[in-house]
C-alpha cells in the first residue's frame, strides 16, 4: 500500500511537470 | 449583537492596519537581499549553509522554469519525509503514549495536507502523532510550506517589477530568507506570549487527572459475530463502566501553535484546535491568534507596492481585501447572533444579556462568545488558515455561508501566506483585461501590457480551483463511498461535502466537522484536491511571472487605467464576487440557501 501511494504522489508530480512544459509552449517567457 | 462584540472586531482592524507598514517594510528588505540589523550576524551563517546544502553558493538568478521546478521538487521531497515519518514512527524516539504507524492513506493525506500548507486533519493528533511526528514532519512544514508561497509571490512581484528580464530571483534564497528572517522570529516572540498566556509547551506524557464528578457510560455487550447481545425480553445487554479519572493531553503546543497561525497553517496539535483551553486558553490568545494569521497575508499588500515602486498599489489591494473581508465579519456576526427557532421551541434562552452571550452558542466556547467566533471563522477562511476556535458545523446555515463563501472567492481575500496576494494580483490582472474590453484599449498592469498569454495562463488560474470542487463534490454526493461519511444527510450533509472539498481544494484546512473524512476515498480524493489546488496554480503563476519579466514597460499614458484608486477598488471588489458567485451560488442554493430556508419556513 506503501507503494501504491507514493505511486500516486509521483503521477501526480509528473502531470505537474507536464503542465509546466505546456506553460512554457503556450509562448512563456524563456 | 452587542458594542462589546462590534468593538472587538473593530480593535482587531485597527491594530492590523497599524502593524501593515512596518511588517510590510522589513519584509520587502528581507526579499530584496538587504541586510537586517542584528539578524544578519546570527542567521548569515545559517543562510549561507542552506544555500551550499541546496548547491546554491554562490546563488545564482533562475528563470521562471528553474524556479518553478526547485519549488515543485522541494515540496515532492516534504510530502515523501513527512509520509515515512508517519509510517515508522512507532519505531523513532520521542513518543511516550507509544502512537503506532498512521495508516497509509490518512499518512498521505496528512503528508500532501502539510506540504500544501492545507493542515486538513482528518485524525487527532493527541491520539494519532507522536511528539517527533509533530515537530520534525508537521511544523517543520509549516514553516517551509508558508515560506513557499512566499517565495512564489515575491517571484511573481519581480515578475511585474523588472523590465526585459530573464530571471524571477532564486527559490532558495527566498524560502531560507522567509524562514529565518520572518517566519522564525515572529514564531518564536508569538510562542513566548502564548507560554505567558498558559499555552502548554512540554514533552511530558499525558497526565490521568481525578475527575471533579465520576462518570459512568454504558456500551453493549458483543456477540462472538459482532452484533450486540440481547435479553430474553430483546433489550440490549450493556455493561456500565465508571470513569473517575480523565487523561489530558500534553507536548510541544506552542511552537507549533505559532506558526500554524502565523504561517497560515491551521493544523491544531489537538483536535479541537484552537477551541481547546490548551491551545487557545483565553480571549487574549484568540486576539493574537486571529490577528497573527492575517497580519503576513496583509502586510505582503505593503511589500508588493514597495517592491513595484509605488505603495499605493499595495494600499489599494489591501483595501479591497478588507472591505470584503469586513463585511463577511459582520454578516456571520449577524447570523449568529439571531435565534435558532429549534433551540428556541426547546426552550433554550437565547437573548443577550450580561450573563448571556445569547444567538447561536451551540458548538461555541464561552470564553469567546459569539463575535470572537464569527470573527475567527471568517479570517480563518479568507486567509486559508483553517484553524477553528468554534465548530463551524454547528453554525447557522448562513452564519456557516459565510466561511465557505471565503474560500470559495479563491482565498484571495488576505489568503494564504503569499499565495492569497498571487492570487488577488491575478484577479487585478483580470480586472484590467476586463476594463481594457470595456473602452477598446490594450490592457495594461503596472507598466506591463497583458496579452494573450498572460490570459491563458490567469484563466487557468481562476478555472482550476472550481473545476475541481465542483467535480470532486458532484462525485462525492453519488458514490456511496462518499455520502456514507455523511453525518447530518439533507441540505446540510451536501454542505459538509462542498465544504470539505472548498477547503481543500483551497488548501484551507477546516471543515464541518459532521463529515467522516477518514476513509480511503475522502483521504485520496481530498489529498489530490490539495495538490492541485496547491500546485497547478503555482505552475501557471510562476509562467505568468517569467512572461511578464520578459516584457518592456509602458509609460503611463493618459489613457492608462490608473489601479491605485476607489474606482479600481470597486472594480476588483466585484469581480472576485461576480467571478465566485456565477461559478458557485448554484452550489450555494442547494446547501446553506436551502438549509436556512428549511429552516425557518414554519
Amino acid at each position: 500500500m506503501d507503494l501504491l501511494y507514493v505511486a500516486v504522489v509521483l503521477v501526480f508530480f509528473a502531470i505537474t511537470w507536464g503542465l509546466l512544459k505546456l506553460c512554457q509552449k503556450l509562448g512563456g517567457a524563456k | 449583537m452587542t458594542w462589546q462584540g462590534w468593538l472587538q472586531i473593530l480593535l482587531y482592524l485597527g491594530v492590523l492596519l497599524i502593524l501593515v507598514k512596518p511588517l510590510g517594510l522589513y519584509m520587502a528588505r528581507v526579499f530584496e537581499g538587504k541586510p537586517i540589523w542584528g539578524m544578519t550576524a546570527i542567521f548569515g551563517p545559517v543562510e549561507r549553509l542552506a544555500y551550499r546544502a541546496a548547491g546554491q553558493w554562490p546563488p545564482r538568478e533562475m528563470t521562471w522554469r528553474h524556479y518553478a521546478v526547485a519549488a515543485i521538487a522541494f515540496s515532492l521531497m516534504g510530502i515523501l519525509f513527512v509520509y515515512a515519518l508517519q509510517r515508522v514512527q512507532g519505531m523513532l524516539p520521542l513518543n511516550p503514549q507509544a502512537m503506532g504507524a498512521v495508516s497509509p492513506d490518512l499518512a498521505f493525506n496528512v503528508a500532501t495536507s502539510f506540504v500544501t500548507n492545507t493542515n486538513w486533519q482528518n485524525y487527532g493528533g493527541e491520539a494519532t502523532m507522536s511528539y517527533l511526528t509533530q515537530m520534525l514532519g508537521l511544523t517543520v512544514q509549516n514553516f517551509v510550506s508558508a515560506a513557499t508561497g512566499m517565495a512564489v509571490l515575491v517571484a511573481l512581484i519581480r515578475g511585474i517589477a523588472r523590465k526585459s528580464a530573464a530571471t524571477v530571483g532564486n527559490f532558495w534564497v527566498d524560502l531560507t530568507r522567509g524562514t529565518l528572517y520572518i517566519l522564525l522570529p515572529l514564531s518564536f516572540a508569538l510562542a513566548l506570549l502564548l507560554v505567558s498566556q498558559g499555552v502548554i509547551q512540554n514533552f511530558s506524557a499525558y497526565k490521568a487527572v481525578p475527575l471533579m464528578e465520576s462518570a459512568s457510560y454504558s456500551t453493549p455487550k458483543l456477540n462472538a459475530d459482532g452484533t450486540a447481545a440481547k435479553d430474553a425480553e430483546g433489550k440490549v445487554i450493556a455493561d456500565e463502566t465508571q470513569v473517575t479519572t480523565q487523561s489530558l493531553p500534553m507536548g510541544p503546543v506552542a511552537s507549533q501553535l505559532a506558526i500554524k497561525h502565523l504561517g497560515t497553517n491551521g493544523g491544531g496539535f489537538f483536535n479541537a484546535n484552537s477551541a481547546h483551553p490548551f491551545e487557545n486558553p483565553t480571549p487574549f490568545t484568540d486576539f493574537l491568534q486571529v490577528l497573527a494569521q492575517t497580519v503576513i497575508a496583509a502586510s505582503l499588500c505593503y511589500t508588493f507596492g514597495k517592491m513595484v515602486g509605488d505603495t499605493r498599489q499595495g494600499w489599494a489591494v489591501l483595501a479591497a481585501m478588507l472591505i470584503i473581508l469586513t463585511l463577511f465579519i459582520a454578516g456571520a456576526y449577524w447570523a449568529e447572533s439571531t435565534v435558532n427557532p429549534h433551540m428556541a421551541a426547546m426552550g433554550v434562552d437565547q437573548s443577550t444579556r450580561d450573563i448571556n452571550p445569547g444567538g447561536n452558542m451551540e458548538g461555541k466556547e464561552a470564553r469567546f462568545g459569539i463575535a470572537r467566533s464569527a470573527m475567527f471563522a471568517v479570517t480563518t477562511t479568507a486567509t486559508s488558515c483553517g484553524a477553528v476556535n468554534s465548530m463551524h458545523d454547528s453554525f447557522m446555515p448562513l452564519g456557516g455561508l459565510m466561511p465557505l463563501a471565503m474560500m470559495q472567492l479563491g482565498e484571495v481575500v488576505l489568503g494564504g501566506v503569499g499565495s492569497g496576494l498571487y492570487g488577488m494580483l491575478v484577479i487585478a490582472i483580470i480586472s484590467v483585461f476586463i476594463a481594457g474590453l470595456m473602452v477598446g484599449r490594450t490592457p495594461e498592469y503596472l507598466g506591463k501590457k497583458i496579452e494573450a498569454y498572460e490570459m491563458k495562463m490567469a484563466a487557468l488560474l481562476i478555472l482550476v480551483m472550481p473545476a475541481t470542487v465542483l467535480l470532486m463534490t458532484a462525485a462525492a454526493v453519488i458514490l456511496p463511498a462518499g455520502v456514507t461519511a455523511i453525518s447530518n444527510p439533507g441540505a446540510h450533509g451536501f454542505s459538509e461535502i462542498l465544504y470539505a472539498y472548498s477547503s481543500q481544494a483551497n488548501n484551507n484546512g477546516s471543515a464541518f466537522a459532521g463529515l467522516s473524512g477518514n476513509s480511503v476515498f475522502y483521504n485520496l480524493t481530498g489529498g489530490m484536491a490539495m495538490l492541485i489546488g496547491r500546485f497547478w496554480l503555482i505552475a501557471p503563476t510562476l509562467a505568468l511571472a517569467g512572461s511578464l519579466a520578459n516584457k518592456r514597460s509602458v509609460p503611463v499614458g493618459p489613457g492608462t487605467l490608473a489601479t491605485h484608486t476607489p474606482l479600481f477598488v470597486g472594480l476588483l471588489i466585484g469581480i472576485v464576487l461576480i467571478v465566485a458567485l456565477l461559478t458557485f451560488v448554484p452550489a450555494l442554493a442547494l446547501g446553506p440557501i436551502v438549509e436556512h430556508l428549511q429552516l425557518f419556513a414554519h
